[in-house]
Formats: structure tokens, C-alpha cells, sequence
């Protein structure tokens, strides 16, 4: 089989690339790009550094900028990217610490501002709450308790490659989500951060660039839109 | 050279240090953090908080008696039964009766939901070997719901979080564990944690194996320490293979499962010929327990009836498109993202090296051999004798991390901190820094292959004493050569080196299960011997490990006491 050509955005040390490394890798059947880098580690470079985990699609720290598109390495089949060259580069809007392996740390420091945790006055319950598979938390909320907290909406944001402040789709839908919790109370202190003019869900321009890449299919814009007129609605955020 | 000057050393007190952040050490430390939020607690994960392990990568789902038509006898029979009568019962009844306890505070606690029924109840779905249905669930990826919690709720405490942070060696004292050395992966600076408890909870090394499940960062790494320092272990032998790993060719995503709800909700398992092949095995068919499944695939294999790519098929396409995209969009969408089909087609899978039963003693409170040195989840033994029951994985990590994170609560308490050895620290740190400074001898990579390749040829599914022996001459040889092995290069981010260090831990475990699985001359759950193919009722018995001074094993036996059930007759 003829070899793909698999550039590589390479740091000398430690910290933000500053070569581009080019390597060939015969394609084999089903090959995803994680497949690809794991053959140049372990045949022609082994100081090449990415992150993986799981390799399945759940851990979601594979998170990466191939062909121009933030996507997980390991649901990446590159038979599917139709193209004989695959370029691969950290995930955009994050601090670089080798190679691919950038720091998630922004984009935590972001999500802890929506309070990720239940607050709930039932936490000291022995019982499990009542919650009908009917009920709008039941029916809205299970595709996006999905996120992987991978980055990848992070770091396709077009505001957020030029706003430090705004939180971010990821964290943006953490929230909603607690918002929706039928246990949970501490909505004033959520919807105060999620209102911020800076940080907040206005500074999303509905491009849909979260939505288009999530791996997980989650319709992140949705999650904003819905804020949005929640803020301007109250009654939309109604938890029943 | 020897590397004569070892690597900056960072120092670090803590009351306890958990190292692992799967559903063990992440409920160990909502514990100990519930109980008393003034003791300091360090984690240290060796990858990113609530997104390493393997609790991350549950699917189907976690074992509870929460209906009033089932029973706590029942889920203990069935683990029992599961087991194939050699668990320890006072530990599997505590995994039944604190399991329920747990889903309660997994939800109001740390804030998962699970799946529910119309009228609110929690839903609970139907998995093999089980009497009820009684595995509860969100959707069919249920770590993610698990994880993602329980980190944001360590988010917002002040519990100490060491990321990309690897475990290298427990620091003992005469006899007594007084923390850890520590390695970050990404800086490569070491520290050491002085603790008065230190719980390993860092998984299995079920990774030793050519074809395996588990998350790939994971090498058994507390095992091997705990082993290193001294601690005893029981039934290493025992190694769950799960029935339906994918196979996608040479890639890593081989052996990454399609989930047992599955077989649960009715799929088939066909071999080569398109026979329904579970009818020779076992009259609950797909729906027999994990090990009865994954060896009858196996011996379909190879007797020369597998697939082409040396598997066989699970089919759930009579189930229809509907059901399956409700009950199983994970699984459907795990399929698509390496070109199969699950709704529509056959796909091939293969046993799968999964979860080890066997693993560090522990008592009621997760106490191992060594005085302050705990464990719980899967570097702990006992709790599922000879085979797990799907289900019950998750809810062993939950409910003895918990557990664990209480029994350490009250062991540190009154505590001064340990002494540690300066030499110790000293010995290690250039023992582990070696391979940075070796100019010459071979990489990591080549030898992890040979290390999968006798696992799975020599120590796999269906064993024998003959093949048992030679793979320990043959896992000796290679961590001699993993000794000796090279990864020159930086401290920081090397990705040989850590390969090297997995390797070495992963020899330590599997030179164990090999030995163990050479003393059980009978067949009984996971352990299948070719030269011994019934189990036989004087092998009733748990398997004892304890590392001695020269760095082997001695083997001592203990019958099973059979505290809550007896065993039939024929068992």
C-alpha cells in the first residue's frame, strides 16, 4: 500500500512547536491518525509526544488539529480524510507543553468558574430523587452529559482564539446542565457567570464551529442559544 | 555510566496519599474528604483527572440491589456463583451490601444521574450470570457520567491533584509504608510524598496481554509496587478475558469492547461457519457469565471454526435499528467510527483481556500485608474469586475505594508522619533514572510486543503446565532485558522511558499470574488448563503469594472459608 506522508508540528524542548517533522506511514485497513503517531513513536521517533488513554473514543485526551480540523485522533480514520497528506498540529487556544500535548488548564480554570459540582440541599439524602424518564432533564439532557471534556470545542471557537475571558462551549453546557438539575440550587451563582457581557454565553456569534466539531455530537450552539433566551426568559430554565 | 547524579527531588507531606484516580481513588478521597475536611489529601493520577483509567471507560454498568423484588442474597449467590465459590465472601458481601449505599451517593453526592423509569425510579437493565436485572446505568457509556462527576467535584475542593503523575515505588520503613515516589511525567521531576496511609488504586495490568480492554496507560502499576515493597497477594491467577473485544486489525483500538448489555439484551455469537456455537457450551447461551463466553469463543478459534481475522461474530442486527440506536448509541457509533456496522451486519470480536480478580490482600477495612499501605478496586484481590461478574467491576472500585477512604480516615488519625529513608529515595531515584543515561541497549517497545505476545500465547485463555513453565523462563529473560534497556533522552515528556517503565512493571505482574496459574492444577472460572480441564473440589482454595527477600514467591494455600455459602456438591 502506498505510504501517507504525516507532518507533524514538533517542539525542540519543551513548549510551542518550532519545526515541522515529516515521517511515512504505510496505511493499514481501519487505520485511525492515533494508529498513525503510535507507528512513528514506536518505528521512527520515539521522543514524539501525544496524549492517549482509552483509544475509544472516552477519555478524550487525543484531542488534536488534523488537516485543519480539531478532531480526536482515535475516531479519525485516515482513509477518511481524503488526502494523501496528513498534518498534524496541537489543538488550537491552549498552551503547548510538547508536540501535541497541550494544557488543559485554561480551559479548566473556565469550567471550575460555572461551578461544575452539584450544590444541592439534598446531598445528604439516602434516598436517590424522583426524576420520570418524562421529565425535561430526562429527555433534554443525555446526549450532552456525554462531553469528554476534550478540548476540541475549545479549540475550534473562533471568540475564543481572541477572548482569554470567555468560558467556552464546553463549560458553557457543564452549566446548563446543572441548571437543569432538578436537585440542584445554586442557579443565581451559575447564571450570574453565564451572563457575564465578557465571559459570558453573549459573546457566542452562533457559527456553530463547537457544534461541527464535537465528537460526541453534542449541539453545543443549542446549549448557548437556550441560555440566551433563558436569561431573557426565565421560564425556560424550568426544571420540571 | 551509571547516572551518578539522580533528578531533582521535590518533597511533599500529605495525611494520605492515594495514587490512582479511577472510581477507587476518586471515592476514596470524596470519603476521607466527607468524614474530615481538614486531613490533606494527595491524588496522583497518571493521566488527566477523571479522564484516565478504566472506570472512564464503564459502559453497561453497576451492579445494585435497589428493588424490593430483588435481595442482597441474590446479588451475593450470583457473585458467588460467578466465581466459581473461591471469593472471598466477607469481602463480596460487603461489595453487595454497600453497593446500593453507593449509587446514592454517586447521585447526591457528586451529582450523577443515572437512567430512569417513567415514574422516577432508577432503571436497571439486564446483564449475564445475574438473576435479576439489577445493572443500573446511563445509557451505555456510564463511566463517562461516573468520571466527569467525580472530578467536578474534586474541582471544588481543596484535595491536592497531581496530574500525568506515575507512582514509581512505595517508600517502607521496617516494614511499615510511609508514601511513595512519584514521578511527573511531563516535567520529569520526581517527588516524594511522605503519607501516613497510601492507598494503591491504579487498576490491573490486564494491558500485559496481546489482545487487551483496558485503557492504555494503564501497567498495573500499583500491583507491581506493592509486590516491590512486599505485600502478599491472592489468586493472581485469575484474569478475566471479556468474550467481545473488537478486532480492527493492527490497530490499538483492537480489544477495545463492544459492552456485555448487548449479549444482556439478546445478541448472538456466531463463529466462522455461521453456527450459533454458544449451543455446544452452555445452555444460557450468549447469556453465560464472561469466562464460560470468552473461552467457548476461544476454543472455537482454535479448532480453526474463528472468522477471518482469528475471531468470531456477535450479531445483534435481529434486534432492529430502533432498539439499537435507544439502548446502544455508543456501541453502534464505536462500530461506525472503524467502518462496522453493528445495526445492520455481523462484527467480528475477540476475547479480551480484561480485569484480574486476583491481586493485593486485603482485609475488610483494605488493609494489605503492609502496615499502612492500602488498596482497593482492582489492585485488590479477592472480592471476585475466579470471575467477574459484569457489573460488578464498577461497583467494586466505588464501593472499596469508599471503603478504603474511610478505614484511612481513621488509621491516620492521631498519626505523626513516617520516617523515610533518604537512602531509599536516593537508590530508587537512580535505579528509575537509569535508562536516561544508557547510551546503549535496547527500546521499550520491541520488548513489550514479546512480553504481550507470551501473555497471550502462553498464559491466556487456555493454559498448560508445559507452556506456564516455559513463559516463566521466557518473562524472566525479558525483564533481565528490561533491566538493561536504554531510553536516553530527557526526564521530561519521554515517551520511551515511560514504556520502559510499564514493560517493567508489567513483568512483575505477569511473572505472578503465570506462577499462580502453574500451581492450580485444575480449570475453575477464568483459569482454564488444557492438562487439568475439570475443576476439582480440593481446589478450593485461595492461592497466596508472598514476595520474599530474594525477589521470588513463596506459594502458600488456604482453604476458602465459606463464611455465608457453601458450595454444591459437584462444584
Amino acid at each position: 500500500m502506498k505510504p501517507y506522508q504525516v507532518k507533524i508540528a514538533r517542539s525542540a524542548g519543551n513548549g510551542a512547536p518550532t519545526e515541522v517533522g515529516t515521517f511515512e506511514v504505510v496505511l493499514e485497513e481501519r487505520m485511525t491518525v492515533l494508529d498513525a503517531l503510535f507507528n512513528i513513536q514506536r518505528t521512527q521517533d520515539d521522543s514524539l509526544s501525544f496524549r492517549c488513554a482509552c483509544r475509544v473514543g472516552m477519555c478524550g485526551t487525543c484531542a488534536m488539529y488534523i488537516n485543519s480540523v480539531p478532531r480526536l485522533a482515535c475516531k479519525t480514520q485516515v482513509s477518511r480524510l481524503n488526502s494523501s497528506t496528513v498534518t498534524i498540529g496541537p489543538l488550537p487556544n491552549l498552551p503547548v507543553i510538547k508536540d501535541l500535548v497541550v494544557s488543559l488548564e485554561p480551559f479548566f480554570e473556565q469550567w471550575k468558574k460555572i461551578k461544575p459540582a452539584l450544590h444541592s440541599p439534598t446531598r445528604d439524602s439516602k434516598e436517590l430523587a424522583c426524576i420520570p424518564a418524562t421529565s425535561r432533564y430526562a429527555r433534554e439532557t443525555p446526549q450532552k452529559r456525554d462531553c469528554i471534556t476534550c478540548g476540541i470545542c475549545y479549540g475550534a471557537c473562533g471568540i475564543k482564539s481572541s477572548s482569554a475571558e470567555y468560558l467556552g462551549p464546553a463549560a458553557i453546557n457543564k452549566a446548563f446542565l446543572r441548571l437543569m438539575d432538578p436537585r440542584d440550587t445554586a442557579t443565581e451563582e451559575r447564571l450570574e457567570v453565564i451572563n457575564n457581557e465578557r465571559a459570558g454565553v453573549w459573546r457566542c456569534h452562533a457559527q456553530f464551529n463547537c457544534t461541527a466539531a464535537c465528537p460526541k455530537n453534542i449541539d453545543l450552539t443549542d446549549t448557548i442559544m437556550r441560555l440566551k433566551r433563558a436569561m431573557l426568559f426565565p421560564s425556560g430554565l424550568k426544571k420540571a | 555510566m551509571p547516572h551518578s547524579s539522580p533528578l531533582p527531588i521535590d518533597t511533599l507531606d500529605a495525611d494520605i496519599l492515594i495514587i490512582g484516580a479511577g472510581g477507587a481513588g476518586l471515592l476514596a478521597a470524596l470519603h476521607v474528604h466527607e468524614t474530615d475536611p481538614k486531613l490533606k489529601i494527595v491524588v496522583a493520577v497518571k493521566g488527566l483527572l477523571g479522564q484516565s483509567g478504566c472506570t472512564r471507560m464503564v459502559q453497561g454498568g453497576y451492579n445494585a440491589v435497589l428493588n424490593p423484588s430483588d435481595s442482597l442474597e441474590r446479588h451475593f449467590t450470583d457473585t458467588i456463583k460467578g466465581g466459581a465459590y473461591i471469593n472471598n465472601q466477607e469481602l463480596a458481601w460487603m461489595l453487595v451490601a454497600e453497593s446500593p449505599k453507593r449509587i446514592v451517593e454517586l447521585e447526591n453526592k457528586a451529582g450523577c444521574i443515572f437512567d430512569r423509569n417513567p415514574d422516577g425510579t432508577i432503571h436497571q437493565k439486564a446483564f449475564a450470570g445475574q438473576s435479576f436485572d439489577r445493572t443500573v446505568h446511563k445509557g451505555d457509556l456510564t463511566g463517562i457520567e461516573i468520571m466527569s462527576n467525580l472530578r467536578d467535584y474534586m474541582l471544588e475542593t481543596d484535595i491536592r491533584i497531581l496530574q500525568e503523575c506515575r507512582g514509581l515505588d512505595l517508600l517502607t520503613n521496617d516494614g511499615k509504608v510511609g508514601g511513595a515516589l512519584l514521578l511527573n511525567i511531563r516535567t520529569g521531576r520526581l517527588s516524594t510524598v511522605r503519607a501516613k496511609a497510601t492507598l494503591l488504586a491504579t487498576g490491573g495490568g490486564a494491558t500485559m496481554y496481546r489482545i487487551s480492554s483496558p485503557s492504555l496507560e494503564k501497567s498495573g502499576d500499583g500491583m507491581a509496587m506493592a509486590r516491590r515493597a512486599g505485600a502478599g497477594f491472592v489468586d493472581m491467577e485469575m484474569l478475566q478475558f471479556h468474550p467481545t473485544g473488537l478486532l480492527v486489525g493492527t490497530s490499538v483500538a483492537t480489544g477495545g469492547l463492544l459492552e456485555e448489555g448487548l449479549r444482556g439484551a439478546g445478541a448472538h455469537l456466531y463463529n466462522g461457519l455461521g453456527e450459533r456455537f454458544m449451543e455446544r457450551y452452555d445452555p444460557k447461551l450468549e447469556r453465560a457469565t464472561r469466562d464460560v463466553v470468552a473461552r467457548s469463543s476461544y476454543l472455537e478459534i482454535v479448532a480453526g471454526r474463528g472468522s477471518p481475522n482469528g475471531g468470531v461474530y456477535i450479531d445483534g442486527s435481529h434486534l432492529g435499528e430502533e432498539f439499537l440506536l435507544r439502548n446502544f448509541p455508543g456501541m453502534v457509533e464505536r462500530c461506525a467510527d472503524y467502518g462496522f456496522d453493528l445495526v445492520h451486519d455481523r462484527v467480528e470480536v475477540s476475547p479480551s483481556a480484561h480485569f484480574q480478580m486476583g491481586g493485593i490482600t486485603i482485609d475488610l477495612a483494605c488493609r494489605s500485608s503492609l502496615d499502612g499501605l492500602f488498596a482497593a478496586g482492582e489492585d485488590a484481590g479477592g472480592v471476585h474469586g475466579a470471575n467477574r461478574l459484569g457489573g460488578n467491576g464498577v461497583a467494586d472500585s466505588i464501593v472499596f475505594g469508599g471503603v478504603a477512604g474511610d478505614s484511612m480516615t481513621d488509621y491516620v488519625m492521631g498519626r505523626e508522619l513516617p520516617t523515610i529513608s533518604a537512602a531509599q529515595i536516593t537508590a530508587l531515584s537512580q535505579h528509575w533514572t537509569r535508562p536516561l543515561a544508557a547510551a546503549r541497549g535496547e527500546r521499550p517497545f520491541g520488548l513489550r510486543e514479546e512480553l504481550e505476545d507470551v501473555m497471550w500465547d502462553r498464559v491466556g485463555v487456555v493454559r498448560n503446565g508445559a507452556d506456564l513453565e516455559s513463559a516463566l523462563d521466557t518473562l524472566a529473560a525479558l525483564r533481565e532485558r528490561a533491566q538493561q534497556a536504554a531510553t536516553a533522552g530527557p526526564a521530561a515528556s519521554n515517551p520511551a522511558w515511560n514504556a520502559l517503565m510499564d514493560v517493567l512493571n508489567l513483568c512483575d505482574i505477569g511473572q505472578m499470574v503465570a506462577q499462580s496459574a502453574l500451581v492450580r492444577t485444575e480449570s475453575r472460572g477464568a483459569h482454564y488448563r488444557l492438562d487439568y480441564a475439570s475443576p476439582d473440589p480440593s481446589w478450593l482454595k485461595n492461592i497466596f503469594l508472598t514476595p520474599n527477600d530474594d525477589g521470588d514467591l513463596d506459594v502458600h494455600f488456604e482453604p476458602v472459608k465459606f463464611t455465608r455459602l457453601a458450595p454444591p456438591s459437584s462444584i
